[in-house]
């Protein structure tokens, strides 16, 4: 399990690594691709915690798994779970990037 | 009228006057319910289109001025900050009547309209209000026109029921 909150920043924002400290591409980079690539289990990330999230961000970090990464939409369903207790959208939001991406 | 009509009815009469203050009571009950219960959805709406006017503003502040690096993340983490909380109470919406209040994917258009694309970015520069206003204020319109629908859809009118 992967929490955004506790492993990466309870402040994350902006698209690239020169955007900010906690950028999305810095999270898929350094925490999400490692950890989808370490093995062939369920990768969970939970969303909560955070001071919220930014469309930006958002598209950045899981858009970019099938843009960037290489993973398949497919795969991505079957291998990553994402949760946010409080704001479910959040959630649905990140799946429109990732589904988004491999319509492209 | 014959004497067994006429003690059936002194049987009946105080059943019957009963039975509607009964279901006068009931009725009354029933309707205050409903009225109390739209009056607590609607306050719920005024406080949701109040943060998304809110969210507006900010955002066309945001876009609109030139980034200027420790304000604007202030700016940023403040439309972020207020995001949060309308998905906090759109949700406390939701729990009242899950059907009816799924406003998911008209949340999801809001917050891409105002914190996609180079949100948060280095290299944004700000924009004409003329280019800016328009897309923030139909992603604010299109939202509290199906909040408002959704409150509809779920109080409708009744001949009853008086808004």
């Amino acid at each position: 399990v992967i929490s955004v909150a506790k492993d990466f920043s309870q402040y994350p924002g902006g698209r690239f690594y020169a955007d900010g400290p906690y950028p999305g591409e810095k999270f898929r980079n350094e925490l999400l691709v490692p950890a989808l690539r370490a093995s062939q289990s369920v990768v969970t990330v939970d969303l909560d915690g955070t001071i919220g999230y930014g469309s930006s961000f958002l598209e950045e970090a899981f858009g970019g798994l099938v843009r960037l990464d290489g993973f398949t939409v497919g795969e991505l369903r079957d291998r990553l779970k994402l949760e946010h207790a409080s704001d479910p959208s959040i959630v649905a939001e990140a799946w429109g990037y990732i589904t988004d991406a491999g319509v492209v | 009228v014959s004497d067994c009509a006429k003690s059936t009815l002194e049987i009946v009469q105080p059943w019957v006057t009963w039975g509607v203050v009964v279901a006068g009571w009931f009725f009354v009950y029933h309707t205050t319910g409903l009225r109390e219960r739209r009056k607590e959805d609607a306050l719920l709406v005024d406080r949701i289109e109040q943060d998304v006017e809110k969210l507006r503003d900010l955002a066309i502040d945001y876009y609109t001025t030139t980034s200027d690096l420790p304000a604007d993340q202030a700016k940023a983490s403040q439309i972020k900050l207020e995001l949060r909380s309308l998905g906090h109470r759109l949700r406390i919406l939701r729990a009242r009547n899950p059907d009816v209040y799924d406003l998911d994917s008209e949340l999801i258009a809001f917050r891409k309209a105002i914190s996609g694309g180079d949100f948060e970015t280095m290299t944004r520069a700000a924009r004409p209000s003329a280019e800016v206003m328009p897309r923030v204020w139909a992603a604010s319109d299109d939202f509290v026109t199906a909040l408002n629908i959704a409150l509809q859809q779920a109080h409708p009118a009744t001949p009853f029921r008086r808004r």
